[in-house]
């Protein structure tokens, strides 16, 4: 019980920090130390055999990066679009974001008060959110920052993944509450689960064909070279609904459940 | 974004005015750099790939804004050039579906490769393949870009793609068919298809 007693004190820690006065100061990030993420997916060898456990192929070496601790906010989201009116509802071109877009807002700069100011922005599409990232100066974070991030929150015991899975399950209608009043997870970092999804920088590098389920099959045409993937543990299926619903985006998307946090590395180039 | 904003303005200054819908006031600066401002062409189209903004690099390593692309149907791939698989099998589709066109269609259309590899296909290694493919300079461009100008074009293309550590790619194998103002109107999907489809909408664009 190492690990959950470690990931309460720090919490516990985090939870004295923050509050309102620490959670406005600058730069409002978490720091995610360096560390190793496993790959969800693995391409599989030249055999075209599923990705046994001794094959799961070199874990990807993650450098420490910053996080928002909190995603992006309707209130924040609301100074950007003020500050970009290319990115204001009745100016986005349906190329970067779809006709839903912001849709819930009372108007082009008003988020309205059917949920909180502070609630997730969400209806934003991955060009309006990487645009908000970059506004900021900073990124939107990798799959794997992300799923490392994740990791902090104890994602691999049995206990937080069928909490996830509950999650999931739920249609996802309950009006948005605001951010950051969950319990941080070990890193310092609210609500990456229980309240909305988030936006990836490349989540469009889930690349996965009819071979996970047809082993045997060879050539699927949509991808080149070793394209095909397969989960490295079939067990983790909180990830793995993850990684599908990644795979099943496009950039141009919103909906409802869908928001995003901005990332940063901790040396700028 | 102010950059982009530059960019759009640079590109609006570069491009030809193909719109009328304000009649340009200074006829004879028609499309030259020195074009003033209140000569813009038409807005872009909502649905135009081009709304994505970026610039890239050319083989002849001139740097071009997406949106300059406008004004022609454009036949468009993302590959990269040390792919031994599938690339050269998508390039060997487009020069299947360049041969379908008629000789008045291949003169109005493009045919462009955007690059994965920001790191290895710069603009001289672009130009080495270009030739060795015998793709004719007139009408083939090859881009080189930033990895944030690969992303923003992929993501607005559908396309999926990883870099492994390699430094190679897995990708989408896409083809897709542009409209004068850059919008899809056709995308083939998967190595080896039958040029027809493809072929018959540039055809249809080009008139």
């Amino acid at each position: 019980m190492r690990i959950p007693l470690a990931v309460t004190a720090a919490a516990a820690v985090m939870m004295a920090m923050s509050g309102a006065a620490a959670d406005r100061a600058a730069p409002n990030m978490a720091l995610v130390p360096a560390g190793q993420q496993q790959p969800f997916f693995v391409t599989r060898g030249s055999t075209g055999s599923p990705a046994a456990e001794a094959d799961r192929g070199p874990a990807i070496e993650v450098p420490a990066f910053l996080m928002d601790r909190v995603p992006v906010t309707r209130r924040h989201f609301a100074e950007f679009v003020r500050a970009r009116a290319e990115w204001r509802r009745s100016q986005v071109p349906s190329t970067l974001a779809d006709s839903h877009y912001l849709e819930d807002w009372a108007s082009d700069l008003d988020a309205g008060n059917s949920v909180p100011a502070d609630a997730p922005v969400t209806r934003v599409s991955w060009f309006a959110a990487s645009a908000y990232c970059r506004w900021k100066g900073r990124e939107l974070p990798t799959v794997d920052q992300w799923e490392r991030a994740a990791a902090g929150a104890g994602k691999d015991t049995p206990a937080t993944r069928e909490k996830i899975l509950q999650w999931y399950s739920r249609p996802g209608s309950d009006p948005l509450r605001a951010v950051g009043q969950d319990v941080p997870n070990a890193y310092g970092l609210h609500d990456l689960h229980g309240l909305i999804w988030e936006w990836t920088l490349d989540f469009n590098s889930t690349l996965v064909s009819t071979e996970t389920r047809d082993p045997g099959a060879k050539d699927d045409p949509l991808f080149c070279g070793s394209g095909s993937q397969g989960a490295v543990d079939p067990n983790d299926y909180a990830t793995f609904m993850r990684y599908a619903l990644r795979n099943s985006l496009r950039a141009s998307y919103t909906t409802g459940t869908l928001g995003f946090r901005c990332a940063q590395d901790t040396e700028k180039p | 974004m102010t950059w982009i904003r530059i960019v759009v303005t640079l590109a609006l200054a570069v491009l030809p005015g193909s719109a009328s819908a304000q009649a340009p006031t200074s006829p004879h600066t028609h499309g030259s750099a020195e074009s003033p401002d209140r000569e813009r062409p038409a807005p872009l189209p909502g649905g135009s790939i081009y709304q994505v903004g970026t610039t890239w690099t050319d083989m002849d390593g001139k740097p071009v804004p997406l949106r300059s692309l406008r004004g022609k149907p454009v036949a468009l791939a993302m590959v990269y050039t040390s792919c031994t698989t599938a690339c050269p099998l998508t390039v060997a589709d487009l020069k299947r579906i360049e041969a379908a066109l008629s000789p008045e269609a291949q003169a109005r259309v493009s045919f462009a490769l955007f690059s994965f590899d920001s790191e290895r296909d710069r603009p001289e290694v672009l130009k080495k393949f270009a030739s060795a493919h015998g793709l004719d300079p007139a009408r083939w461009r090859l881009y080189h870009g930033d990895r944030a100008a690969v992303r923003d074009l992929a993501m607005a293309l559908g396309i999926r793609y990883k870099r492994d550590a390699r430094g190679d790619f897995d990708h989408s194998n896409v083809i897709s068919i542009l409209d004068s103002q850059g919008v899809v109107r056709h995308q083939q999907v998967g190595l080896g298809q039958d040029p027809a489809a493809s072929a018959a909408r540039l055809e249809s664009l080009a008139r």
